[in-house]
This record gives C-alpha cells, structure tokens and sequence, in this order.
C-alpha cells in the first residue's frame, strides 16, 4: 500500500509536469472547459439535440483528459531516464503499475466537477437533486474506466514513442464515438460498434439518466458495464506492460523501441 | 526588402520541412480537422438551412488555426530547446522577419487540412460542395491567411517572455474557433464577446470565406469585410512588431534569453 501511495503521489506531481500549480490549472481545468463551451455552443446551434445533451456529455466527457495524465505518467519514465531504475527495483509491479492512475482519477473527478459548475452557472443547466448521487457515481466511473485506457496507453508507449499522440488520439475518438456529442444511432453501425465498446458510452448514457431525475437504480446496469470495459483495458494494459519489459530484459532495449 | 523576403523564404521553407515530420503537428493538419470536421457535420446536418459548405470552411479554418497555433507557439520554444535562440536573435536579420517567415511556413502546410475538410464533406458524406463565388472565396482564402498570420505574430513573442508559453497558448484554440465564429454564429456567445470577436481578424476571415461560399455578399459587401480584415491585421502586426522589440530587449538586458 505504501509503494502504492508513493507511486501515486510521485507520478502526479513529477511526470505529469506540474510542480507548480498554474501549468495545472491551464491544462487540467481550463482547457477542458474551453472546450464544453465549443460543443455546447456548436450543439446548440446544430439543434438536433437539447442543449442539456451536450452539456452533461461533454462535462463527463472532461473526464478524458485523465488518459492524458495517466499515460504521460507511465511513458515519461524513459524520456527522464528512470526507467531502468524503475524496471530494475524489486518493487511489485501491481502497486507501481496501478498507482500511476489512482490520483488522476480524483483529478478527473475536481474537472468533471468544474464543468458541471460551469454547465450550471453559465448554461444554466439543472440537474435534480434526486440524480445527484447518480452523477456523482456516474462521474466516478467515467473518470476510473478512462484511467483504464490511460494505463493501456502508457504500456503502448513503451513502444510508440509519443504517448500524447497516442492520448490525443483517444480523446478524438471518445469524443466522436461515444456519444458524446452524437448520439449512437445516428453513427453507421460500425462505428457505433466500436462505441460500445469504449469505455465512457455507458456513463455518459447514465449521466443523462440522472441529468433527468432518473433514480439512482436506473443507471446502475449501465455504470457496471462501463467498469467492466474500464477494468478490462486496465488489465490489458498491466499485461502488454509486463510482456514488454519482459521483451525489453531478453532483447537488451530497455531504453529503445 | 528583397535581402528580408529572402529571410522570410528561407525561414518559411525551414520551418514547412519541421513541421511536415512532426508527428504531432500532422496530426493537428490531418487528424483533427477530420474529427473535428465529422463530428460537426453530424451535429449540424438536423437544421433546417444546413449547408455542408459552411461545415467544410468551418473545419479547414479549424485546422488552419489549430497547426498554426502549436508550430508557431513551439516555434521558439524549439529553438531554445535546441540552443540556436541566441544565434538567430544575434543574426543581422530581423527576428520579426525570420519569425514571419516561420509561421508563413506553417500556414502553407496546414492548407492540407483546406483539402481535408473539402473530402470530408465531398466524398465521407457525399454532398455536393460547390463554391458560389469562387473567385471572391479565392481571394478572401488569401486574405483569412494573412488574417491568421497576423494573430499568430501576436502571441510569438511571449515565447521569449514566457517558457511555458506553449501551455498558456494551446488554450487559445478552442476560444479562438468560438470567438471568431468558424462554425457557429457569434450571436451564440454572450453580448460581451462580440467587440473581441470584431477585433480578430480570424472573425473577418471566417465571415468572408462564410459569405463567398454560399454567396451572401456582393464584390462591395465583401471588399468591405476584407477591407476591415486587413485593417485589423495591420493592427495586429504592428502591435508584434512592437511586442517583438519589447521583448527581446528586454530578455536581452537581463541577459534572459534562453533562461526566461
């Protein structure tokens, strides 16, 4: 648990590049509500959905900013030359692997809470009282399934040597496929296939649910689901981690790709 | 003058074989005006005098703007990185010049995502993409380039101010988009917003290309968008122009330049 917390505190604060607090504030919480106020306002003009749509969808969608942080967390190990140390220490590698997301995911939870703020004092979107606690749920698991992805694309980075690539490349996708601003049935069918199997369709899906009143039951089928999906990625990620370090011990290239 | 053009090809040519193998930047050429192009089409497509015209102008301009931001705010963090910031601001020739030259070079590799967005609209969605006044949006396309130069210029030189400046700047993409109405009306925006938006060239550029595409405007109309486009992008570059001197002196008294 130790390792685990130490992991979690040092890759926040050293390899998600803020040691002081302003470079945070940019990238974390204004960017993404630069970029709410754009589909908001874009939605609203196209008409085909309520403006409350793409309110909540991009408000939960800030959430994947978090991919951001986890990947550049796991990848810039090697641009800061300590992941030979790192691959070297008799340190499990569950807590070293998983700790990398554990604070972005209460990160994620302050932004998707900022937009949430900015949805209703400026949007004036209202979200009933008796959704409340499933927002929060729903945001909760947005913002834990999206680390799932980070972690997946902090492994390929070991290989692919621009992570933030990689995460914008996330982003773009999540933001088109997964309802976030279209709703899936009005997406061919493949790629609404791939939609649902992404991780943020369902509590996207669920937040709208809330957004309406929905009881806290209502969304809860969806939100397991987006779990799963999160965990699987996760899982994935702690593997292709593991079979390349593995790969990179064999080959002598720890450092290369 | 000539001896300045020279500088600024030369800077301009560099600057295009930079960014043509930046991973990074070709995604912001290619892949994100797709996204950004797909996305809007589908949101825009319910109303009722939807036109797939504005969607493609809206998403080459996005591009435009989104390259011509991260190279020409990275620009001079580069060549910090690289240690070659003093040997450029030390050369005889003007920094304003060579830095010009630079974005000039960046603008002419993001025009890939103007034939990005025009077979997003053609061939992914099958619409007829016809340009009512091709000569008017011809000329208002050369003038939304130097609209854009104009605002790049601006924001370079706190560069040298400022390290981070990078950070500070990749904030200014979706702002700008909105403000200057690429795809959505600035009616939209509260009230406060408007007089900014009047002060952007993008804004300008945005609405001529806007105008000649759907044929809104007649030649007067549209000679007088791109008279006030031109002014304001005067406006903008003598304002770098000064900013640039400011800064660089200022760096250069404290001994600052590439610590900054």
């Amino acid at each position: 648990m130790h390792l685990f917390l130490v992991t979690a505190d040092y890759t926040f604060r050293a390899l998600f590049h803020w040691l002081s607090p302003v470079p945070y504030v940019i990238n974390r919480l204004l960017f993404p509500l630069v970029q709410l106020v754009f589909f908001a306002l874009v939605g609203q003009y196209g008409g085909s959905q309520s403006l409350s749509f793409y309110l909540v969808g991009n408000a939960i969608g800030v959430a994947t900013l978090s991919t951001f942080g986890v990947a550049q967390a796991v990848a810039d190990e090697r641009w800061q030359g300590t992941l030979s140390y790192l691959l070297a220490s008799p340190a499990p590698r569950v807590p070293v692997f998983f700790g990398r997301a554990a604070y972005h995911v209460v990160d994620g939870m302050l932004n998707m809470a900022a937009a949430f703020a900015l949805a209703v004092l400026v949007f004036g979107l209202r979200l009933p009282l008796e959704g409340l606690s499933g927002m929060v749920l729903s945001m909760l698991v947005a913002t834990v399934a999206l680390c799932g992805v980070g972690l997946l694309l902090g492994s390929l980075a070991y290989i692919f040597l621009d992570a933030i690539l990689l995460a914008n490349w996330a982003m773009f996708i999540l933001l088109l496929l997964t309802g976030m601003n279209i709703p899936l049935s009005e997406l061919p069918g493949f790629a609404a296939a791939i939609g649902e199997a992404l991780p943020l369709t369902r509590s996207i899906a669920a937040a709208r649910l809330y957004a309406a009143g929905a009881p806290l039951d209502a969304g809860l089928g969806l939100l397991a689901g987006d779990l799963a999906i999160g965990a699987a990625y996760a899982v994935v990620g702690y593997f292709v981690f593991g079979w390349l370090e593995t790969r990179a011990r064999i080959q002598g290239r720890l450092e290369g790709v | 003058m000539i001896g300045a053009l020279r500088v600024a090809r030369v800077a301009a040519e560099l600057q295009f074989k930079e960014v043509a193998v930046s991973g990074f930047l070709l995604f912001g050429a290619l892949v994100q005006p797709f996204f950004i192009g797909v996305m809007t089409m589908f949101m825009l497509r319910h109303r009722p005098d939807f036109d797939p015209v504005y969607v493609v102008v809206g998403a080459a301009l996005s591009g435009l703007w989104s390259v011509l931001l991260f190279a020409g705010s990275s620009a001079i963090s580069h060549e910090r990185s690289l240690g070659t910031l003093e040997l450029v601001v030390a050369a005889p020739a003007s920094f304003f010049v060579v830095y010009g030259g630079k974005i000039a070079g960046t603008l002419a590799f993001s025009l890939v995502s103007v034939l990005l967005s025009y077979a997003i609209g053609a061939w992914l969605f099958g619409y007829p993409i016809t340009v009512a006044d091709p000569v008017g949006f011809a000329a208002s396309l050369v003038l939304a380039l130097v609209a854009l130069w104009s605002t790049g210029m601006l924001f370079a030189p706190l560069g040298i101010l400022w390290r981070t400046v990078g950070r500070f700047l990749g904030l200014m993409e979706y702002p700008i988009y909105s403000l200057s109405g690429f795809l959505f009306p600035i009616l939209l925006l509260p009230g406060w917003t408007l007089p900014v938006s009047y002060l952007l060239p993008p804004y300008w550029a945005a609405l001529a290309l806007h105008a000649s595409a759907r044929g809104e405007l007649d030649l007067v109309g549209l000679a007088e968008v791109w008279a006030v486009l031109l002014f304001t992008a005067v406006v903008l570059m003598l304002v770098s122009s000064r900013l640039f001197r400011a800064v660089l002196q200022r760096a250069r008294r404290a001994g600052s330049l590439a610590l900054t």
